[in-house]
């Protein structure tokens, strides 16, 4: 709410302010579809604004005059809701079913059956009201392609394919790509990732033999999906809004998990702690990546495999980041400039980077 | 493969596998007990009940004067559109009832395009501004100025919502360009609204209480009636005791105003004055802002269950739609009501990127600090 300025009119603004029964809000008509029916839900309001119901003009509806412009508004619903398929136009049986009650106020109920709702991709043209309020929408709730899907018709958009199958690989190419973008441009996951993979450059003695490439790769692969396995409970949980953290704690958290897995590498700490840590610094990213998928999920109506599919996308981002950086390191780590200078200078740097990240959330 | 799972088993290869094979089984139930949940979530699309009333006679909606908006089916001329969308537009300032917009867009549409005069893209600037459409409606404002028809009207709509969305470059120019007009408290009004945000809302404060006692009984109402609702404003941003004097002061000047009574309302709920906005926004429920204010209200005094039950639809039906006007109230929901701190940070950052009165920063101050406070629940 804001100030509004309309200087000239104010004057014609009287003190009065009219008592309300009912909340405001914009026009909106209700469609909730199944094979069964098409449920509409229509606004007593904007009856009055399409047709003379009051007809005694006593000021009030009654049911009576409601039922009493059935056959008008039935003529007219069919006119302006459409369901087709195949370019044939489907019968529609229009019946008032009874009153039920919105936020603003009270609305007649509709059933709309038809044979077509039964088949797939069935087209439904609406138009009612457009005319008369470009403001209104049609809101609709369907389960005809197996999941609840929300959907708004306005005059720009008025039409909608109606039990369409929505390609689970779409979705799936979808959200693994996004969960790839994410990781790639999430620096400080990436920070942290290069911090989990230094310990495996670690060589105490450059003299004995090291480990091969294979089992130094399989130890990382492992640390690196035990974080996935964590980032992916939380962001799961994050995006159902089982439960939620502040974003700044977890950002700064996120920095400073930098610094810790640097600092542990530095340090030298046993990989079994450093699983450990990346399990539980994982479930602290996982929030993260929550907050960027919230929007994205909200819009995909097979969100589970949305969120198996983002998961797989940063798990495989992750390996071929260590795919790709591991070997380098791995052929650097026997020489000897390498352990006794880049090591270290890594570590520090990394240390540094967290802490500076986290100041700057603060 | 029947290798014994033991995580302590001297040979590294065993251990390693079996770290693996729990880590699989985990992430397999995690996403079994997922799916089970979204399964029994999906596939119901039942609406609210629906009940048939007892008799013919039962009575369903009794007709306001500010429920039924007209046709506008015998409107045939521009002038006659424009004069609808006025009446709409004025119909809207005092209800708050968002179908009158409609009905501003639906006579403004049908002006010609060779018809449109400075009035008419004054009007759609308002229509546009009260859908939040603020650039749309400085486009509008724009193409007034292009036909050298700028007023006062104009140019105050070019300060407001240059104002509001935190553009105080743009606000400081259309400020200027008000000293030409013999009203000064208008002029005076913004300048130590800019002043205010500037910082220094204390010495605003004193220079514009200043100008009003200088206009004195000379001042044109209108204008007066702005100065005030401004002075009150910059007093409450100051933190002055006399804010809420000065807000009912407003009120009184101007009964009819929404938005004075909502930061009235919302004043003496910071002050925990419960009782004064139960009053105050009786028979306001059709007011997100002013139904915010009287569920957290109740909260205090207690039974604010039924009213609570309606601002969740509303605003779960606004969210359907896509569009939340009003992002702060809602987000004062969320916060006040919902205890959901994060979604409330959400929605006052996204209100923040629009809207950034006093209350707007608030808001967001509030969320912001219940956000931080808050533990995993």
């Amino acid at each position: 709410m804001m100030r509004l300025i309309l200087i000239p009119v104010l004057v014609l603004i009287g003190a009065v302010f009219s008592n309300l029964s009912f909340a405001h809000k914009a026009s909106d008509s209700f469609l909730y579809i199944s094979s069964e029916q098409i449920r509409l839900d229509l606004a007593v309001q904007d009856m009055l604004r399409i047709d003379l119901i009051d007809v005694n003009g006593d000021g009030v509806v009654s049911w009576g005059e409601l039922r009493a412009t059935e056959p008008v508004f039935s003529a007219l619903l069919a006119k302006h809701i459409v369901l087709s398929h195949g370019g044939e136009r489907c019968g529609l049986d229009i019946v008032l079913r009874g009153m039920s009650d919105h936020s603003d106020g009270p609305y007649t109920s509709w059933s709309l059956t038809s044979d077509c709702l039964s088949r797939a991709a069935v087209n439904l043209d609406y138009s009612l009201l457009f005319n008369i309020d470009p403001q209104h929408r049609a809101l609709l709730l369907s389960n005809l392609s197996g999941e609840k899907q929300l959907s708004v018709l306005s005059p720009s958009n008025q039409s909608l394919v109606l039990g369409e199958d929505i390609s689970p690989l779409s979705t799936a190419g979808v959200f693994l790509w996004q969960g790839v973008v994410h990781l790639l441009v999430g620096y400080d996951h990436m920070l942290f990732l290069l911090a989990l993979l230094l310990p495996a450059t670690r060589r105490k003695n450059l003299g004995t033999q090291a480990e091969s490439l294979r089992r130094v790769f399989t130890d990382v692969a492992l640390v690196v999906t035990m974080f996935t396995l964590a980032h992916s409970f939380t962001l799961i949980a994050a995006s159902l809004g089982w439960f939620s953290l502040p974003s700044q704690p977890v950002e700064i958290a996120i920095a400073i998990s930098i610094s810790l897995a640097a600092f542990m590498a530095l340090m030298d700490v046993n990989a079994r702690l450093q699983r450990g840590l990346a399990m539980g610094v994982g479930l602290i990213h996982g929030f993260g990546f929550a907050g960027v998928l919230s929007d994205l999920l909200a819009a995909s109506p097979l969100k589970l495999l949305a969120l198996a599919s983002f998961n797989v996308g940063i798990e495989l981002a992750q390996l071929a980041l260590v795919i790709i950086v591991l070997p380098v390191l791995y052929r650097f780590s026997f020489l000897p400039l390498y352990q006794r200078r880049v090591f270290p200078l890594a570590s520090i740097l990394l240390i540094a980077s967290g802490l500076y990240m986290a100041a700057q959330r603060i | 493969m029947s290798t014994v799972c033991n995580l302590s088993s001297p040979k590294r290869e065993v251990a390693r596998r079996c770290v693996y094979r729990r880590a699989i089984f985990f992430a397999i139930m995690i996403y079994i007990a997922l799916a089970g949940r979204l399964w029994a979530d999906a596939g119901n699309v039942d609406g609210p009940s629906i009940y048939q009333p007892s008799t013919n006679d039962e009575i369903i909606f009794r007709i306001s004067s500010s429920a039924i908006v007209s046709s506008g089916a015998t409107v045939i001329t521009p002038e006659q559109h424009l004069k609808a969308a006025k009446q709409a537009l004025v119909l809207f300032r005092e209800t708050a009832n968002p179908r009158f917009l409609g009905d501003a867009e639906r006579e403004l549409a049908a002006i010609p395009n060779h018809k449109q005069s400075a009035p008419f893209y004054f009007y759609r600037a308002s229509l546009r501004q009260s859908l939040h459409l603020f650039d749309e409606a400085l486009a509008d404002l724009n193409k007034i100025s292009a036909m050298k028809a700028d007023n006062l009207e104009s140019r105050m709509m070019r300060f407001t919502i240059s104002f509001v969305s935190g553009n105080y470059q743009a606000a400081e120019q259309a400020c200027s360009s008000l000293k030409q007009y013999e009203n000064s408290l208008y002029a005076a009004s913004c300048v130590q609204q800019l002043q205010a945000v500037s910082g220094d809302a204390d010495a605003a404060y004193q220079a514009l209480k200043q100008a009003m006692a200088a206009v004195g009984v000379l001042a044109d109402r209108q204008a007066l009636i702005w100065a005030s609702g401004t002075l009150a404003d910059i007093a409450e941003r100051a933190g002055r005791d006399d804010a809420l004097a000065l807000w009912q002061l407003a009120l009184q000047l101007n009964r009819g105003d929404l938005y004075t009574r909502a930061r009235l309302a919302s004043l003496l709920l910071n002050q925990g004055d419960y009782q004064q906005v139960m009053s105050l926004t009786e028979d306001y429920l059709a007011v997100d802002a002013l139904a915010v204010s009287r569920a957290i209200a109740q909260q205090y005094l207690g039974g604010n269950e039924a009213l609570v039950r309606i601002l969740r639809e509303r605003f779960d039906e606004a969210r359907w739609r896509g569009e939340i006007l009003h992002k702060r109230a809602y987000a004062q929901f969320l916060l006040e009501i919902e205890q959901q701190p994060q979604l409330a940070l959400l929605m006052a950052e996204k209100n923040w990127e629009h809207q950034r009165e006093w209350p707007d920063a608030v808001i967001l101050s509030h969320a912001k600090d219940a956000a931080n406070a808050v533990q995993v629940r």
